[in-house]
């Protein structure tokens, strides 16, 4: 796909940045072995972290997937879970990182 | 400021800590609530930040005991996920000076540390002239300390040491906080020379009892200047 997001983070966290990112894509693995033995709290406590933290990083978008999914683990809502990581991995694998000062690049998602 | 935070995620306090470096603060991280609660009963901290989930004894715990442990009233300010209002109550009720809910904006939280770090300690003014602590002045202009009018001759290090305890009367003060103040972070020196500048200001600048001062080292924590009644001469 082409359609790459690019994203402009604070120099200051630039180097901090990848690790974050690959442990979110750790996650989207660890949310689907949950999922498939119905551990809702674990889903819980994962998408609770994303929730707190995706933000901060200049990562809005990973903050609100974070946060549906908690309420879908809360709820046992098994499909919308699932949709929701499947969001996750797609919105991962379009970012393109820029260290800026700027936050994100206007007219982009 | 030397800030102690409480955070059991790693993600977040490699953030946290960056943005609070980034700003001239020191960040001291704990992932569990009783590694904190150890650490402060030994160390001085000008502020405390605390995620109220983590494993164990819990940020709302933390905040307990520090409010029935720590004599002085230091600023806590609460971070966390919770965003309904019986847990902001519930924080604010139990003693936490603010509260922000996450995800954090770097502006936000390093205004908010700032505004609870000026009404703790009103930070000197760069233009102040003359200090007076009775027999003592501090011309923070010329880094002069006299004592009854006299230049006392002092080292760069020595001056800086005795301004920063005359800043903090009263206050007790961990080796490891009075070296991050007055040496810097990242100064390679353990904190017996802590131990020997104390030493060397109390002798040349005569903080005895008998001249009105205390300058009492606190077993197995620092030290702490007071002002005491002049024994009668």
């Amino acid at each position: 796909m082409s359609d790459k997001l690019i994203i402009a983070v604070d120099a200051q966290i630039a180097a901090l940045v990848p690790r974050f990112l690959a442990n979110r894509a750790a996650d989207v693995g660890k949310i689907r072995d949950a999922l498939a033995g119905a551990d809702f709290d674990s889903i819980r406590a994962a998408a609770h972290r994303m929730k707190g933290s995706g933000g901060g990083y200049g990562f809005p978008e990973i903050s609100r997937l974070g946060a549906a999914m908690e309420e879908g683990a809360r709820q046992r809502d098994a499909a919308a879970i699932d949709a929701l990581v499947a969001g996750l991995e797609a919105y991962l694998a379009r970012i393109e990182i820029r260290s800026d000062e700027a936050q994100q690049a206007p007219g982009k998602d | 400021m030397r800030i102690a935070l409480l955070e059991d995620e790693q993600d977040q306090v490699d953030l946290v800590c960056a943005w609070l470096k980034g700003a001239g603060h020191s960040c001291h991280a704990y992932m569990l609530g009783k590694d904190l609660v150890r650490e402060a009963q030994r160390e001085t901290f000008d502020l405390f930040l605390l995620d109220w989930e983590v494993p164990g004894m819990s940020g709302a715990e933390v905040l307990v005991w520090i409010r029935a442990n720590i004599a002085e009233p230091v600023p806590v300010l609460f971070v966390t996920a919770r965003q309904r209002e019986e847990d902001i109550v519930h924080a604010l009720s139990s003693g936490a000076d603010d509260y922000m809910v996450k995800p954090l904006g770097k502006l936000e939280l390093l205004a908010r540390i700032d505004a609870l770090g000026r009404r703790a300690r009103p930070s000197p003014r760069a233009d102040e002239g003359v200090l007076e602590y009775g027999r003592l002045s501090v011309d923070c202009r010329n880094r002069q300390v006299k004592l009854d009018g006299e230049e006392v001759a002092m080292t760069q290090k020595d001056y800086e040491l005795a301004v920063f305890m005359l800043r903090n009367i009263g206050r007790l003060l961990s080796r490891g906080y009075i070296l991050e103040a007055v040496w810097g972070q990242s100064a390679e020196i353990n904190t017996r020379t802590v131990d020997t500048h104390i030493s060397r200001i109390r002798g040349k600048l005569q903080l005895t009892p008998e001249n009105g001062w205390r300058l009492s080292a606190v077993y197995q924590h620092g030290y702490r200047l007071e002002q005491v009644a002049a024994a009668a001469r």
